[in-house]
């Protein structure tokens, strides 16, 4: 459990920002600082409701990278502000508009929620504004159809993370597999992804579940899974849904009998805790490990775990990808952001190393191009972590 | 096909305890004390937390379970006294508006208290294996809640039915003045009745714990299912609330295993009927 | 004299005090020039917003401050509409002259077979069964993902007129919600004022007295639920043509709550009272959210406070506060 004091209205740094990464008042720049207007970097994250503490990761990592550059680039300033989505379409629109209309930010940089990704794509189109986003995995939302010079995904597509695990346990020998997750568009996605590859490698798929939402208790469908009596079953359950059914699924005694797998979210460093034991052997695909075994990825990972005194989750990751992707265009622009177009085509010229591995963006989609790792949960110490069974390498979303 | 029955009944069974537990504490408030409590799903929540914090220091599943009954119990009498007890005149509206209020205050308290992370409570080892039953496995801890749910319940009827505090109580509801008039302490007798009532919220909290985990949202989540147990029951009917858990929970198991795209109204749509069949017939008088 | 004639004499119908009521024009006379001044863009979409979330609360409180009916489904119909415009606009044209009134008589059509049923209950139950109506609706945006989108929900195309969009610019829209407003508030006020709404107050004092003077209640009570809902009908076609988006969440029971505790903080006894409300609740949320992630606690308090000392609502504060000011006992 995490405790973050934060002001979360305005940040400006003052010129001597600590390595300790400590907050410092709104307040004075340094005389070092040069003259030139800051650069405001809006954030939109739901800091409230249902996806809280997913949302306070992602600022964590939007925070800690710029505080690694000293909240400057090229001799400017940068201010981030920071505003809550509540995770709710309509706040989120509604705090958009305040951040681009009223704070004349810069560049936005944000949000999880994908219904709030779909509108918020219509609306950086029509108010010409560069948009990063972090989350919003939805397919639907970065197609070669709909895409459009101002929005830019850097996080992932659901079908993109997905789709090289089917490949992956099918060569590993897996033959028929029980597909479950909750019954919205992200979980249905993942799935397709999955099975679209596993199929191809000749596997079968013996049963399927998907849970309507509000489910707390998957006993009934356990005791179906079980009946199918498949060699793996693939979960795409996230956040509490995830913690649950890993929970369950070790209950009613399946841990040792069926093999389970599942889109990242469903064993990931947020959900280890509560999952217990029961969340050893899990293999996942995700854009990050925490175990990925790279300078970049084990620095990042000991400065979050003492800057935050809590371990880094993919949202984390996410966060702080999506500063690096900002702030190397605002560097390519030398510091300064002469129009919107020439940001967006800075970010499309993104070619960074990142803890998750080398990123670029697809010009077709502007979904981020990356690899993607298949993960499985072991004990490490007194902890239980992701490590990295697998890497595939630059992969990109198709975008139809 | 047997054992598919067995398993689904049984699962039917786990969760109908747990919408009854919830249940319990809202309906008995509600019967005894006329009182809408929507911040019922907060003292759920705050009962897996302070069994939380009480499990991180002992590692005792006794223990965290203590805390959670004296945790809501205490936070629950607290705020019957300063607060509710003014709202006992007033109409059921302005409880519903003020029990809301309370709500939200709380689980932003839980959410400064605790953080936004899940967290759950494992099962205590002794329980935590399985049985065989009807060649279907079964987890130990959710057959020991079925039970602790047909305890409860018959230990609260009987409290009811055939104690003098029981008797007390229901004369309470039938006539307040005339048992104040009496002698008795009515004030006092309300705040442990509440104090009850959120007890066993806590409770449920506590035991649910391994089941559902423990995170900010929790708290509304089963606030709605608990309202729609406790209106299918009847306000204020602690037998109605048994059986409505049991006929929601084992529809709902039923609905999720044999027809899962229809599963999300059958909760809804259930309770419709049920409203609605109560009110055919009858004249439009109000149905309070 | 009938009865609804002596209660409205004997000031037990919500009250709509010429005062409050001038108030209400000076506002609008003022929003109406306040662009021209200079008033900055995102002002005007905060105005937007509270213009069309007062309208819905306004279209609430003809069910509850006025007919006594408390509902917990309200939002189901601002949402029904909303969807409807994204619908009707995706397949059939996105004509404004076809999709307002399509999805206004689309929310007011649901409310028939909804309405019809859920009045036959009261008090409690009625809340219970609104809510559970509004879930079923909230259960099928999320689900027929064909037709609403689905949880992603639903882009919805920008209005147009005779084949040329309109209604593109900011100012555009402003004056557009603000006339829409103007106009739909005015007729409210006419229909609370006149023998019909006078009835509905009946209705909430005394049930079985109206019945026993000859009215046929559940006509009445249904009247003023579709009339509820097709104003709030009209309030979801604004939301979705401003956001040009709409998603289930717009039909959660939270949206209900919220829309239930704007009437009953700004004052469910005065016409002018959920407008405050939805002022009020609206701009704390938006500017506490901004400040920090605890603004939960910061409005159960101020719903805590409101009912326990002002019962009937920031409106009531106001008139109560008038007529301290001026000496009278209020």
């Amino acid at each position: 459990m995490t405790k973050q004091g934060v002001t979360r209205r305005t940040l400006l740094a003052s010129g001597t920002a600590a390595a300790g990464l400590s907050l410092a008042p709104s307040g004075v720049f340094s005389p070092a600082i040069a003259q030139a207007k800051p650069l405001r970097v809006g954030v939109l994250a739901p800091l409230s409701g249902v996806y809280a503490s997913l949302g306070t990761n992602k600022t964590n990592g939007i925070k800690m990278f710029f505080n690694e550059q000293k909240m400057s680039v090229d001799g400017t300033a940068i201010e981030l502000v920071i505003e809550d989505t509540e995770a709710k379409p309509q706040e989120g629109l509604r705090k958009a508009r305040k951040l681009v209309e009223q704070d004349n930010v810069d560049v936005l940089l944000g949000v999880i929620s994908s219904a709030i990704g779909y509108g918020l794509k219509e609306y950086v189109n029509r108010a010409k504004k560069v948009w990063v986003t972090t989350g919003a995995a939805a397919d639907g939302i970065f197609k070669k159809a709909n895409n459009n010079p101002y929005a830019f995904r850097s996080s992932l597509s659901v079908y993109q993370a997905n789709e090289p695990m089917g490949t992956w346990m099918a060569e590993k020998g897996f033959k028929r597999v029980f597909v479950t997750g909750p019954d919205y568009a992200m979980g249905r996605e993942a799935i397709v992804a999955f099975e679209k590859t596993f199929k191809a490698k000749g596997a079968e798929r013996v049963g399927e579940i998907f849970a309507p939402l509000g489910t707390n208790d998957f006993a009934p469908y356990l005791t179906e899974i079980k009946r199918a009596n498949p060699d793996v079953v693939y979960a795409s359950y996230a956040g509490s849904d995830a913690v649950r059914f890993v929970q369950q699924f070790a209950a009613f005694g399946l841990q040792n009998s069926i093999k389970l797998a599942g889109y990242g979210y469903l064993a990931e460093e947020d959900t280890f805790e509560a999952q217990g034991n029961a969340a050893i052997g899990v293999y996942s695909a995700l854009n990050w490990a925490y175990g990925i075994d790279t300078p970049e990825n084990k620095t990042f990972v000991a400065n979050y775990r003492k800057a935050y005194n809590s371990i880094p989750t993919v949202d984390s990751v996410a966060g702080y990808v999506g500063a690096q992707v900002v702030w190397n265009a605002f560097r390519k622009l030398g510091g300064k952001v002469p129009s919107q177009d020439a940001l967006s085509k800075a970010v499309l010229e993104t070619k960074i190393d990142t803890p998750r591995g080398p990123i670029s963006f697809d010009p077709e989609t502007r979904n981020v191009i990356q690899n993607i790792y298949i993960r499985e949960a072991v004990k490490d110490g007194n902890e239980i972590h992701n490590k990295v069974l697998a890497t595939f390498q630059a992969v990109r979303d198709p975008g139809v | 096909m047997f054992d598919f029955l067995i398993a689904q009944t049984l699962n039917g069974l786990v969760y109908s305890m747990l919408l009854f537990l919830l249940a319990l504490g809202l309906s008995l408030t509600f019967g005894m004390l006329r009182v809408i409590n929507l911040a019922h799903g907060a003292f759920y929540l705050m009962g897996a937390y302070f069994g939380l914090t009480a499990w991180t220091i002992t590692h005792s599943f006794a223990a965290a379970i203590a805390a959670a009954i004296v945790g809501a119990a205490f936070v629950g009498m607290a705020l019957e006294r300063s607060w509710l007890q003014r709202f006992y005149t007033r109409n059921e509206l302005d409880q519903v508006i003020l029990t809301f209020g309370f709500a939200l205050v709380f689980a932003d308290i839980m959410k400064m208290l605790w953080g936004k992370d899940i967290h759950s409570i494992p099962v205590p080892s002794l329980v935590s294996g399985g049985v065989q039953i009807v060649g279907t496995y079964f987890p130990t801890y959710r057959l020991i809640l079925i039970g602790v749910g047909i305890v409860l319940f018959v230990a609260t009827w009987l409290a009811i039915e055939r104690t003098r505090t029981g008797a007390l109580i229901r004369a309470s509801v039938a006539d307040r003045t005339m048992v104040s008039g009496l002698g008795f302490n009515i004030r006092l007798l309300f705040t442990y009745v509440f104090g009850f009532g959120t007890a066993i919220a806590g409770l449920a909290g506590v035991l649910g714990a391994p089941i559902t985990g423990i995170y900010p949202g929790l708290d509304f989540e089963v606030l709605i299912t608990t309202l729609i147990v406790v209106v299918v029951g009847g306000l204020g009917n602690i037998s109605g609330a048994f059986w409505a858990a049991l006929l929601i929970g084992l529809a709902e198991t039923y609905g999720k295993a044999l027809y899962p795209a229809a599963a999300s109204f059958i909760i809804f749509g259930l309770m419709a009927a049920v409203l609605l069949i109560r009110a055919w017939g009858r004249d439009e008088e109000d149905v309070e | 004299m009938n009865v609804a004639e002596i209660i409205a004499q004997r000031r037990l119908a919500p009250s709509v005090p010429l005062r409050l009521l001038s108030a209400l024009g000076a506002v609008i006379a003022a929003l109406a020039v306040a662009p021209l001044l200079g008033m900055p863009q995102f002002v005007q979409a905060l105005i937007i917003e509270i213009l069309i979330f007062s309208l819905l609360a306004l279209s609430l409180n003809v069910l509850l401050g006025y007919t006594g009916l408390v509902s917990f489904g309200h939002a189901a119909f601002f949402a029904i509409s909303g969807y409807a415009v994204g619908i009707v606009g995706m397949h059939v044209g996105s004509d404004i002259l076809l999709t307002f009134p399509l999805a206004v008589l689309a929310a007011a059509l649901c409310a028939v077979p909804i309405g019809w049923l859920s009045i036959r209950l009261s008090g409690f139950y009625f809340l219970m069964i609104t809510f559970a109506f509004a879930q079923i609706v909230f259960v099928a945006s999320f689900r027929w993902k064909p037709v609403t989108g689905g949880s992603d929900g639903l882009l919805v195309p920008g209005a147009t007129l005779l084949g040329a969009p309109i209604l593109g610019s900011r100012e555009a829209f402003y004056y557009f919600v603000l006339a829409v407003f103007a106009i739909c508030a005015a007729v409210l006020y006419a229909v609370v004022i006149s023998r019909f709404g006078r009835t509905l107050v009946g209705i909430r004092e005394s049930t079985p007295r109206m019945r026993a003077l000859g009215y046929n209640v559940r006509r009445y009570k249904l009247a003023a639920f579709v009339i509820g809902a097709a104003f709030g009908g009209v309030a979801g076609v604004l939301n979705s043509l401003f956001n040009l988006f709409i998603a289930p969440e717009s039909a959660h029971w939270t949206q209900s709550a919220l829309v239930l505790v704007m009437v009953l903080i700004g004052g469910a006894g005065y016409f002018v009272g959920p407008i405050i409300g939805a002022a009020i609740v609206l701009l704390l949320q938006h500017w506490l959210s901004s400040y920090t992630e605890y603004w939960g606690l910061v409005l159960g308090i101020l719903f805590i406070v409101l009912i326990t000392g002002a019962r009937e609502g920031v409106a009531g504060l106001v008139m109560q506060g008038w007529a301290r000011m001026r000496g009278k006992v209020p």
